[in-house]
């Protein structure tokens, strides 16, 4: 009987091992195109990864409809960055590492982009961001990125410019994520409120996904005048601080927030007093655009819910490679393309600068009528921004 | 003057749902002396279990009912799987092989129904009741009467009933129990599945309380509800209760003096600091064990 040496078995599991990575730099070499999207598939923000592979989806749909990149498949794979940077870091080595992606579109969280970006700067991959919106995203000097979503610093600034100038609201009361972002979110809107004449009587942190108690909060930002709930935070927490206000008999409150908020179950867990909240959304849902309005029928019908910005903008960028490489552009080159592109998406029109960074987008803002979103055409009124700039 | 009151009103409404929660923990501890880990994800999957029922249409009532049972049934699984086998082992193994099972079950529930945060009937309506000129939640008031009333029928099956004798038997000498007679393990079955069905109505109030279910539930539970139970004394219902209470009283005290970004580490240096002066806790009492 013939005995297998250690020797042996290593050589013939070293041989599988490079036979079975071989089909994968085949079939990247016989013409698809891989996309890795990394983002929170597990963990506490797992919903947004779930949107983020239903707007995949959804530009998948559209794409093989249309036959590929001239011919050629585009395949994408997902990654989990569970949204935790460590994670992110190593999911970005990965994707580097196997060296068949032509682009990454991700990460979601800004601190998971952050940890990532510097990996994927070592081989200049191109960076096709959605939703990380802090400022140094792009501010690092990193040439492989561009993002969809607005700014947060330009953010916090139209978020109290449309409390002051359009509600005519003088006392705001901030309750943000308590984390560096949520804290950076309410420094800036609290220099804009300044700037603007206005004053934060009242600010509150909550720890995210687990604070689900706002009751002593609202009591304290009605005890100290209060005249504009800003809620700097998702749906969740947005839903149930304005549910819990309401049983707690606080009304006429008017509230501003960001399209973090913009799912049902914000409408469903307020009960009733998310009516007439005013979200500024990074897109804007209800436009009358035909993209727009064929994504959200369809996602309806699907998933029985509404996509969220990730969902969106995780779809735009897909489709965004497809115009891009079915235009002749090879994938190294697809963030100088996109830069000097203009892009029509479900999400409006994106145009970038050197940056990376979306220019002129201005927010939708959105409100909650009879229990449902509506687009009410309102603009931002910057008034008195400029001294920030 | 009112907005103190109102912030202690707070206090109370939160209070009792961490108290109701809490007094599963120590039921269970009361007698394995064992930390359930496990119980904040199974009450949380019961929670959704009750939310699926509802969405199809069965009768709330009914709907609660099954889900408490399931639950209980839940509990009994993990006792099966995760904690028998490891019974007599050194007591940090069960500890462990419980927060497994939680995080089995906390992975499977988001499989089954997705990680969204999902908002839950109002099977008890809800309005502001005004007493003294306070604005109460009427929901807050029947949670703190449940707590109540649950807290005194636990003592009471735990004291005054033959299985509850039984079950502090057990709880001395697992060994001379079984010798006299007691079916220990059937009475350490029954502890978890009555720690599974009472921790689903707490999980079922407090999803109605919060308008929400959520897979993170499962991990809110264990921590906050921990807390209150090592506050007044783990193993003791009435520590359960005013443990509870005095942690929501805490948080809200957080809130008003540095305000709520540091709620938790307000809160859980008051605990440090009571477990410190009494290291069993409020109510809690020492049992010599025999060496």
């Amino acid at each position: 009987m013939t005995r297998f040496g250690r020797r042996t078995l290593l050589k013939s599991g070293a041989a599988a091992a490079l036979l079975a990575a071989l089909p994968a730099r085949v079939l990247a070499q016989d013409g698809d195109i891989h996309i890795a999207i990394a983002g929170p598939m597990t963990g506490d923000s797992a919903s947004m990864g779930l949107n983020a592979q239903r707007g995949a989806a959804a530009a998948m749909e559209l794409i093989n409809a249309a036959g590929g990149v001239n011919g050629r498949k585009i395949v994408v794979e997902f990654f989990d960055d569970m949204g935790q940077p460590r994670e992110a870091a190593s999911v970005a080595r990965r994707i580097v590492d196997a060296g068949i992606y032509a682009a990454v579109i991700g990460h979601v969280n800004s601190s998971c982009t952050l940890a990532a970006m510097p990996i994927y700067a070592e081989t200049g991959l191109p960076v096709l961001c959605g939703s990380s919106s802090n400022s140094q995203v792009t501010e690092s000097g990193w040439t492989n990125i561009i993002r969809c979503t607005i700014r947060d610093d330009y953010g916090a600034q139209q978020y109290s410019a449309y409390a002051v100038n359009n509600l005519g609201k003088k006392k705001l009361g901030i309750l943000f994520a308590n984390d560096d972002f949520g804290r950076g979110l309410r420094d800036k809107m609290m220099t804009a409120a300044d700037a603007l004449g206005a004053e934060v009587v009242a600010d509150a942190g909550f720890t995210p996904n687990v604070d689900k108690d706002f009751s002593a909060i609202v009591t304290d930002f009605v005890a100290k005048g209060v005249e504009v709930f800003m809620l700097n935070c998702n749906y969740t927490e947005g839903g149930l601080f304005l549910g819990q206000a309401q049983s707690l008999g606080v009304s006429g409150i008017p509230t501003v927030g960001p399209d973090s908020l913009l799912y049902n179950e914000f409408i469903e867990l307020a009960q009733g007093a998310a009516e007439g909240a005013n979200v500024l959304a990074a897109y804007d849902p209800y436009s009358a655009n035909e993209k727009t309005v064929a994504f959200m029928t369809k996602f309806a019908a699907d998933y029985d819910a509404l996509p969220s910005q990730v969902a969106v903008f995780t779809c735009d960028l897909l489709m965004l490679v497809q115009t891009l490489m079915a235009g002749g552009t090879e994938a190294p080159d697809l963030i100088a393309a996109a830069k000097a592109a203009t892009f029509e998406g479900v999400g409006g029109t994106y145009n970038w600068n050197e940056k990376g960074d979306v220019e002129s987008r201005t927010f939708a803002v959105v409100t909650v009528k009879d229990g449902a979103f509506a687009s009410t055409g309102i603009t931002v009124d910057e008034t008195g921004l400029e001294v920030l700039r | 003057m009112v907005y103190y009151l109102e912030q202690l009103s707070n206090g109370l409404a939160i209070g009792s749902i961490y108290a109701l929660i809490a007094l599963g923990y120590s039921l269970v501890y009361s007698i394995l002396n064992l930390i359930n880990f496990a119980h904040g994800y199974v009450i949380m999957v019961g929670a959704f279990v009750a939310l699926q029922l509802l969405a199809l249409g069965v009768h709330p009532a009914l709907a609660v009912l099954l889900a408490c049972c399931s639950g209980a049934l839940i509990a009994m699984l993990v006792e099966r799987i995760a904690y028998r086998p490891v019974r007599h082992a050194n007591r940090v193994i069960p500890m462990i092989s419980a927060l497994g099972a939680g995080l089995v079950l906390s992975a499977a529930a988001q499989l089954i129904w997705g990680p969204e945060v999902r908002s839950f009937p109002q099977l008890i309506p809800r309005f502001p009741v005004e007493i003294g000129g306070i604005n109460l939640s009427s929901q807050s008031l029947v949670i703190l009467a449940i707590s109540v009333v649950l807290v005194v029928a636990s003592s009471w099956f735990l004291h005054r009933t033959r299985f509850g004798l039984a079950a502090q038997c057990v709880r001395q000498d697992m060994v001379a129990a079984q010798l006299m007679g007691i079916p220990v393990n059937t009475v350490i079955v029954a502890i978890y599945a009555l720690g599974g069905f009472l921790g689903v109505a707490g999980s079922i109030l407090f999803a109605m309380y919060f308008n929400a279910v959520f897979i993170q539930m499962g991990l809110l539970a264990t921590t906050k509800a921990w807390a209150a139970a090592m506050l007044g004394g783990i193993g003791s219902f009435q520590g359960a209760f005013w443990g509870g209470i005095l942690l929501g009283l805490a948080e809200t005290l957080a809130v008003i003096t540095v305000g709520s970004a540091y709620r938790d580490g307000v809160s859980m240096a008051i605990i440090v600091g009571v477990l410190l002066l009494r290291p069993a806790g409020l109510f809690g009492t020492t049992i010599k064990e025999r060496s």
